[in-house]
């Protein structure tokens, strides 16, 4: 365990090393000046030449990069070409926003996969499978913008019950704070949630093919008990870990679902970042969201070796 | 002679499949007494297991039952599932093949011992505990408190088995099915299993049906064998009998093929002898006449390529010892 | 299995043929463009600004008075040009890819799939984001986006399918027999690999028009005066209480579209790869 455990440590560390490598290209690859460009032609000299020294751009390549990842290390991500603010600050003030929104929509998508995956599996063939399936290649195909404005259209507009967009901190007015996050959560959880529908009708469906369900059932338990305590609870150890991979995705992949609801996390930073060609701002989002992604399936990979007794068991048959 | 505490006649399962239906069961008979042991002897696929699941409902939607199934006075085939899952556990235990597969993984012993005694009456916690420790005594597990708490992975296969004996016992049945309760044991264990069973059986006074293909198990234990061939008693009788005297020529194979009985090997080596020749038939395409006849070494009348033999008792023997086949009905032993 | 055998199978259930007339239609749509549309997409004309939908503009109209039907129906073109050329960049460059780290194995696998790991670690939409911050927005650079992003995936899936023919006999009957490495490629490990390739490349597909739309949504992808779905789409976003149309048609073709791709794509995979189903139903590595 710990010698699988450093294992996957190590690679993590150095797939993380070409990560940084990548995003510390981003300023090298912007064809001509970056700094320029993002300042325009008119820009202040003065202005100028403080950030180019703080950007350390004047360095050959090499020492620009032991430079930017010793700094990198040490939660030092350079300052912002526009605001003149560290990235850093910018960044940790959008993280609130991001996480209750990512959370939200696994929420969201566990709602939906859960009842759906089981009942789908529990009724292989029937109506209820063939909606199920329909429906969650739907999920998987619907453009989440998309989805988004017409739940806008819908909730916000035309009935009125919701918020159209804008974020309520959870610690200003929590009620508020669950208004706005309603229509972007499903608007992002949807596609995760078709993904885990499958991953619950096949888990299930497995399980409830497995011996010791026979046996609970040969037992006299009812029928409610042999599904809850025999068939879901074995189906779902799985989609914990599973759930944890979608999260990665969903604090990742709601960039444009912000966008949509202009919520102030971390993806409309990392847009505002590209629009004004603030390249530090863009380095520090792309380097954070890789990091999380990271460490999410390292946790996973480790939680899923340790958390179900079965890896063991099934192994040894 | 007592009642019979299970009395199941022409038994039919079939099982829709895309080709068309697989009748894994077809017209299967016999009684089980109280306090006797009835052995139920046939190759993987002869429809053995599938009988004892059908009688307690336990298949899945695909499969088909018809027939008769008297237990304790009342029929079985054809009850809602609330009325059969009284049955289960209380009135009919089981005990499956593999305990490693059977028990599950992700709840403690005493739970699953729990969940058997809870099924059948209210229980508070204290009186689970006590009374799954209990059982474990009974089956011969020492230091039950503590093995409450363990999860199935931590025990020994044998543990396992024993963990799955007093589940099926929780509910005090009148019956007790094994279906290859020790295939999936070493032999010492394989043996302290059988002997479990017995002793649990006087105690208890069940009736108890083995479902083996291991003959040498038959041998030891049964009062009664019942031998399957695709889906239909071939023959039956009482133990001395039909191991004395095979009438049909698939026991005859079965019993040619028998392995010394103190042989040392586990279970599922020795299983490998008992083969013949040959394998059973498609259940979605059986043969016309007799299922065993494209088998069969004798093969000596023409109606057994047309026309199935019906099950008669064997010239010569006692009443109870009958076989399905025509080579019998005209009288004569090899 | 023989190509008349699997579109049997494939076209066994109705969904199949459902998606594959859908899409069908799609590619006609697209090569016929202008002489569908039943208006000129592009020319603009305020007097008919933001007309709901009628017999003259089946879908309505935009806020320059432009038939909003006309432009999604040029839009297919630009939609399927781009999601098509992206997958090829990634077809192309992954089983390229694929095919050394899985054949040649050693430092050459390690190298190339450490790489692919490295770009695995960068969400797809902010990968292709971050491309473009450095390109520049535009269809074209936004192909190439797409096209990196989704490389990886055809390397790792070629890899797989080479590592699982590598030792198989009759490959190594062949190198045994004196065959060169590009002759064995050829002949014995690709025609291997065909088939989790197609299942992967009309999911992709899928995949990259939606990519197409997102980033051209956004302002990163086609510009205008294109006519692109997703362009439309944010176009409409800002008269969505005015002029529903506007955003649920684009909409709408592009949800289509996808759907159709991945129906597709999984009834492929029902026939060519059936081990794959599972596997991939738990990654969400197409994301």
């Amino acid at each position: 365990m710990t010698r699988y455990a450093l294992r996957r440590l190590a690679q993590s560390v150095a797939v993380l090393l070409g990560v940084s490598v990548l995003v510390f290209a981003i300023m090298q690859l912007v064809p001509g000046d970056p700094i320029r460009a993002a300042l325009g032609q008119q820009a202040d000299p003065e202005t100028y030449q403080a950030l180019r020294e703080r950007a350390g751009l004047d360095d050959p390549v090499p020492v620009q990069f032991v430079t930017w990842i010793g700094n990198a290390l040490t939660g030092d991500f350079g300052v912002s070409f526009r605001t003149g603010e560290t990235v850093l600050s910018l960044i940790l003030e959008r993280v609130p926003a991001t996480l209750s929104l990512a959370v939200a929509a696994i929420v969201v998508a566990l709602l939906i996969a859960i009842p759906l995956g089981t009942l789908s599996a529990l009724n292989p063939r029937k109506p209820v499978d063939w909606f199920a399936s329909l429906s969650s290649q739907a999920g998987l195909s619907v453009p989440d913008f998309w989805l988004g404005i017409m739940l806008i259209l819908v909730f916000a507009g035309t009935l009125g019950w919701l918020p159209s967009a804008g974020y309520v901190a959870l610690t200003e007015d929590p009620v508020d704070w669950a208004r706005h996050l309603i229509l972007p959560a499903i608007t992002a959880g949807v596609s995760s949630g078709a993904i885990l529908t499958r991953f619950v009708r096949s888990s299930v469906l497995e399980s409830l093919g497995q011996d010791h369900v026979r046996t609970a059932r040969a037992k006299g338990m009812r029928a409610r008990d042999v599904l809850t305590w025999h068939v879901l609870r074995n189906a779902l150890v799985p989609l914990v870990t599973v759930g944890g991979v979608q999260l990665a995705y969903l604090l990742s992949g709601v960039v444009v679902v912000e966008y949509v609801f202009a919520w102030p996390g971390l993806g409309q930073l990392a847009f505002q970042a590209v629009e004004s060609r603030d390249y530090p701002v863009l380095q520090g989002a792309v380097l954070l969201f890789a990091v999380i992604f990271l460490l999410v399936n390292l946790l996973v990979d480790l939680a899923y070796a340790r958390l179900d007794p079965r890896i063991t068991y099934r192994s040894a048959r | 002679m007592t009642a019979p505490v299970l009395a199941v006649d022409d038994l039919h399962v079939a099982f829709r499949t895309r080709r068309g239906p697989a009748r894994v069961v077809n017209g299967l008979s016999f009684e089980l007494h109280p306090g006797r042991t009835l052995a139920v002897v046939g190759e993987s696929g002869s429809g053995k297991s599938v009988s004892s699941l059908a009688l307690l409902g336990l298949l899945p939607g695909t499969a088909q039952v018809r027939g008769s199934a008297v237990f304790d006075g009342a029929e079985l085939i054809g009850r809602s599932e609330e009325e059969l899952r009284r049955v289960r556990g209380a009135g009919i235990g089981m005990v499956f093949q593999d305990p490693m597969t059977s028990l599950n993984p992700v709840l403690t012993v005493e739970r699953q011992i729990g969940e058997a005694l809870r099924a059948h009456e209210k229980v508070s916690d204290d009186g689970v505990r006590s009374r799954a420790a209990e059982l474990l005594t009974e089956v011969g597990i020492p230091d039950a408190a503590a093995r409450l708490r363990a999860y199935p992975h931590q025990l020994s296969g044998g543990m396992r088995q024993r963990v799955m004996i007093a589940i099926a016992l929780a509910g005090n049945p009148k019956v007790l099915i094994a279906d290859e309760a020790t295939t999936a044991l070493d032999v010492t264990v394989q043996a302290q299993i059988l002997e479990l069973i017995e002793r649990l059986q006087d105690e208890h006074g069940m009736g108890v049906v083995w479902i083996t293909h291991d003959l040498g198990v038959v041998a030891g234990i049964a009062d009664h064998v019942v031998v399957m061939y695709a889906g239909r008693c071939v023959e039956e009788g009482a133990v001395d009998e039909l191991f004395g005297r095979p009438a049909h020529p698939y026991t005859r194979g079965l019993l040619g093929a028998l392995p010394v009985v103190d042989d040392p090997r586990p279970a599922r080596e020795r299983a490998e002898l008992v083969t013949m020749p040959g394998l059973p038939p498609d259940p979605a395409d059986l043969p016309p006449g007799c299922a065993f006849h494209p088998r069969c070494p004798v093969r000596a009348d023409a109606r057994c390529a047309t026309e199935p033999p019906p099950l008669a008792p064997v010239p010569g023997s006692a009443a109870e010892h009958r076989a399905a086949t025509f080579y019998v009905a005209r009288g004569g032993h090899a | 299995m023989r190509a008349g055998e699997t579109l049997r199978l494939l076209f066994r259930g109705p969904t199949a043929i459902v998606a594959a007339a859908v899409l069908a239609v799609l590619v006609l749509t697209a090569v016929l463009g202008e002489r569908l549309a039943p208006h000129d997409a592009t020319g603009t004309d305020v007097s008919s600004r933001l007309q709901a939908p009628s017999g003259d503009h089946w879908f309505g109209t935009d806020e320059l008075g432009r038939d909003v039907l006309s432009r999604v129906i040029l839009g297919a073109e630009v939609s399927l040009r781009v999601g098509a050329v992206a997958v090829g960049i990634s077809l192309v460059a992954g089983v390229l890819i694929g095919l050394l780290a899985g054949y040649y194995g050693r430092w050459v696998d390690d190298v190339l799939m450490r790489l692919s790991d490295v770009l695995f670690a960068f969400p797809a939409m902010l990968m292709a984001i971050a491309v473009l911050a450095i390109l520049g927005p535009g269809s074209t650079n936004a192909m190439i986006a797409i096209g990196i992003v989704y490389t990886p995936i055809f390397a790792r899936i070629t890899r797989a399918s080479v590592l699982s023919v590598r030792e198989e006999v009759y490959v190594k009957a062949a190198r045994s027999a004196g065959a060169g490495d590009l002759r064995i490629i050829g002949r014995h490990v690709l025609p291997n690999v065909t088939a989790p390739i197609i299942v992967q490349t009309s999911i992709s597909l899928a995949f990259a028009i939606l990519s197409e739309a997102a980033l051209s949504f956004v302002g990163l992808g086609t510009q205008p005066p294109d006519p692109s779905w997703g362009r439309m789409l944010a176009e409409g976003r800002g008269f969505v209480e005015q002029a529903w149309w506007m955003a649920v048609f684009p909409g709408l073709a592009i949800f289509v579209t996808v759907l159709a791709f991945n129906v597709l794509g999984d009834a492929l995979r029902d026939v060519l790869d059936p081990r794959q189903r599972q596997a991939m139903a738990t990654s969400g590595a197409t994301r």
